[in-house]
């Protein structure tokens, strides 16, 4: 029951999201990313992608989940925000991996880890990323960032990580 | 009047005494395990393997028998003749197991007998051969054998095992995909990645695997042949490849696809490659398992807003929630006879294995170690397998069915999981 | 007539007080047993701890399995036969619960039992196996 609250209240924040989006950026950014990726020479882009890529080396790329929930949590939507402002404009895609803590059944954890990479692909896509640019996979509980059992440990596991490609 | 009121009340009391025989009831019993003596069977000395330590060993796990040292033993019979009964007795023994071990070129040859040492009788007498590499599975018939004599359950000793053990040292051989014995022994590597391996599932006819690998940095299902080691990819579709499960026929894998963007659980068959869509939800829908008569799976869903069991008719697409108790119920696996449900289940933030009666829905927790999960049961109901941590290490750990007896598998270097107990060879 | 009457009276008189007094001794009689009975009653839950301490069930016992059996002893407390009445159909469970009555081997309580209650009720008695304990 509390889940389902949870989840339309998420659905309201992206939906102001989108809004926000809309208003501030018109759709030519997909276009225009497309168009830089097609043109340039190999050469010529990965230059840019370099100097593009210290622009957000800054930005966390680690973004973190409450237990068996795949809802962005607030402090991760700056750092997205800029991954999301750097997509836009350069020629690189992205990876997100998610990740579950060890607790509950393995093949659950793989799906939970899909839905959080999910949750931050959407939010980048209704940034104005293209989402042919984006590649998902979950790795479940396969592969934690940190050993042990507790809170400290399982709470740094629930995660996604964006990555470069 | 008088009379005649007394003669009444004597014709009843009369009536009770003479008419009925006094019977007792036993409404309860002990868990202790039966006392057995295993002789060291007559000219088995100094072979590759100690076939007396292994049947001891069995039956021990069982937790159904409690074997008696061989150094407490007064006589060292080998056949019904050189048997007396008091000296079992004495020791405490219910039953008594005596053989011989005859070498044909090479080839081995048992004869053992089965004694109810308290009814001074001989159960059975029987043979079993094999080479010297087979001495072990000599010897497993042996405890399948006295077991189903003296339980009424058929032995599951000499099935097998898989688990997938992780070293956790980043390398080509990180994870490993493991089939051994159903005592742990004679493993060997079926396959190993430097990528994960989760989920394997044994075919019904014992001959293949079917199990999740990201060698291709991307979850995708293999089945391979055990006995030429032979792989095939399965599937490689967008998003999740998973949790894979043999029909009773084995003709077709039940797995978890999420290419059209929620995990679904499909039907595969696997002579077409021919997908089929079984559930439509935007919830998870994960880990199916198939009913016996091969026509529902049940499955593990937070449809209703957290992980419950559900059970989805394949003719119909009827769906019907399975459990209630509780906030998380995950990874169903039905019992052999069908009228058990076993699971993941967690109460105040801990993890266990339950066992659910089908028909009454009563609840039972089997396990109370620590991060409980991957339930496997054996094919003869009696046992199954599951993965725990201790020391911070993934073990295996064994407990039966009615949670009375509970071991753990003896664990060797990184991470064990994922235990899937094989079927009985038919 | 009168004496006649007098007679019959006397012979009614007679036979009342035999049957009075045949009733007397039999609702003794009667007493008797039920004293045996109440002493037979008061064994029953030191014998059937006895036997239920030695009741191994194997794995494939159930809660609504049964089995009756008949066992006899001697004056001793010594087991001489047990035998099957009721099977409960699941022969692992049978089996069980004579091994736990022959491994008893010796109801060390029926010993100090008074002779009349040892014939009347222990000399031949049942078990029933009816456990309450298990699964389903």
């Amino acid at each position: 029951m509390l889940k389902s609250i949870k989840s339309f209240a998420i659905l309201a924040v992206v939906m102001g999201l989108m809004v926000g989006c809309s208003s501030n950026k018109p759709a030519e950014d997909p276009n225009a990313a497309n168009a830089a990726g097609t043109g340039a020479g190999v050469t010529q882009s990965t230059v840019d992608v370099d100097n593009d890529l210290s622009a957000v080396a800054g930005l966390a790329t680690v973004f973190y989940f409450e237990f068996d929930s795949a809802v962005l949590l607030p402090e991760g939507r700056a750092a997205l925000i800029g991954h999301a402002e750097f997509l836009r404009n350069a020629s690189k895609s992205v990876r997100l991996e998610g990740h579950a803590d060890e607790r509950g059944t393995r093949e659950y954890n793989m799906a939970l880890g899909e839905r959080r990479a999910n949750a931050v692909r959407d939010f980048l896509v209704l940034q104005g990323v293209s989402s042919s640019k984006i590649e998902t996979v979950s790795y479940g509980e396969e592969r934690p960032a940190v050993s042990g059992s507790g809170e400290s440990s399982y709470s740094k596991n629930r995660r996604v990580e964006l990555s470069y490609q | 009047m008088k009379y005649s009121w007394i003669f009444l009340f004597i014709l009843s009391l009369f009536a009770t005494p003479v008419m009925a025989r006094l019977t007792i009831e036993i409404t309860s019993g002990v868990d202790n395990p039966t006392p057995i003596a295993v002789v060291p069977f007559a000219g088995s000395l100094g072979l590759s393997e100690d076939i007396q330590d292994i049947v001891s060993a069995d039956l021990l796990r069982s937790g159904f028998f409690r074997p008696i040292p061989k150094t407490d033993m007064l006589s060292m019979p080998k056949a019904e003749a050189e048997v007396f009964y008091r000296d079992w007795r004495m020791l405490g023994a219910s039953y008594l197991v005596v053989g011989q071990m005859t070498n044909m070129g090479g080839r081995y040859q048992l004869q053992f007998e089965l004694y109810d040492v308290i009814s001074q009788r001989k159960i059975f007498q029987k043979q079993v051969a094999g080479t010297d590499s087979q001495l072990r599975d000599i010897a497993h018939a042996v405890s399948d054998a006295v077991y189903e004599a003296i339980t009424g359950i058929r032995g599951a000793f000499s099935t097998k095992i898989l688990y997938v053990e992780d070293l956790k040292q980043a390398g080509a051989g990180r994870y490993r995909l493991v089939y051994a014995d159903a005592d742990g022994a004679r493993d060997r590597v079926l396959f190993s990645s430097s990528e994960p391996l989760l989920s394997p599932a044994w075919s019904n006819d014992m001959s293949k695997v079917a199990y999740v690998s990201f060698e291709t940095s991307r979850p995708a299902i293999f089945i391979q042949e055990l006995a030429t080691g032979k792989r095939t990819q399965m599937t490689n579709f967008q998003g999740l490849n998973g949790a894979p499960a043999w029909s009773p026929d084995d003709q077709s894998l039940a797995l978890v696809l999420s290419k059209d963007g929620n995990p679904e659980i499909y039907t595969l068959e696997i002579a077409t490659k021919k997908l089929r869509r079984v559930t439509d939800h935007f919830a998870i829908d994960t880990e199916p398992n198939w009913t016996a008569d091969g026509r529902s799976l049940i499955f593990t869903s937070n449809r209703g807003g957290s992980p419950q069991i559900y059970q989805v008719s394949l003719a119909t697409g009827r769906v019907e929630r399975l459990t209630f108790e509780g906030d998380y119920n995950a990874r169903p696996r039905l019992s052999p006879d069908g009228k058990t449900i076993i699971m993941v289940h967690r109460r105040d933030g801990i993890f266990h294995i339950t066992s659910q009666d089908v028909k009454t829905g009563n609840m039972r927790i089997l396990t109370e170690t620590w991060l409980d999960e991957s339930p496997s049961i054996a094919p003869n109901g009696a046992m199954l397998l599951y993965a725990t941590q201790h020391q911070n290490k993934g073990v295996l750990a064994a407990v039966s069915m009615d949670a009375g007896v509970k071991f753990r598998l003896p664990s060797k270097q990184g991470d064990v999981r994922e235990p899937a107990w094989s079927p009985f060879s038919k | 007539m009168e004496a006649e009457k007098k007679q019959q009276e006397q012979q009614r008189k007679q036979r009342e007080q035999q049957a009075f007094e045949a009733a007397l001794a039999q609702e003794q009689a009667s007493l008797e047993e039920q004293s045996y009975a109440v002493t037979a009653q008061s064994y029953m839950s030191a014998i059937a701890q006895r036997v239920s301490s030695k009741w191994s069930r194997p794995a494939s016992a159930r809660n609504g399995m049964q089995c009756l059996l008949l066992i006899k002893l001697v004056p001793t407390g010594r087991v001489v036969s047990v035998d099957v009445l009721k099977g409960s159909g699941n022969s692992a469970f049978d089996l069980s619960a004579v091994q736990a009555v022959k491994s008893v081997e010796q109801f060390d309580e029926i010993k100090d039992m008074p002779r009349e209650v040892f014939e009347r009720h222990y000399r031949e008695f049942e078990f029933l196996f009816n456990p309450q304990d298990l699964r389903q």
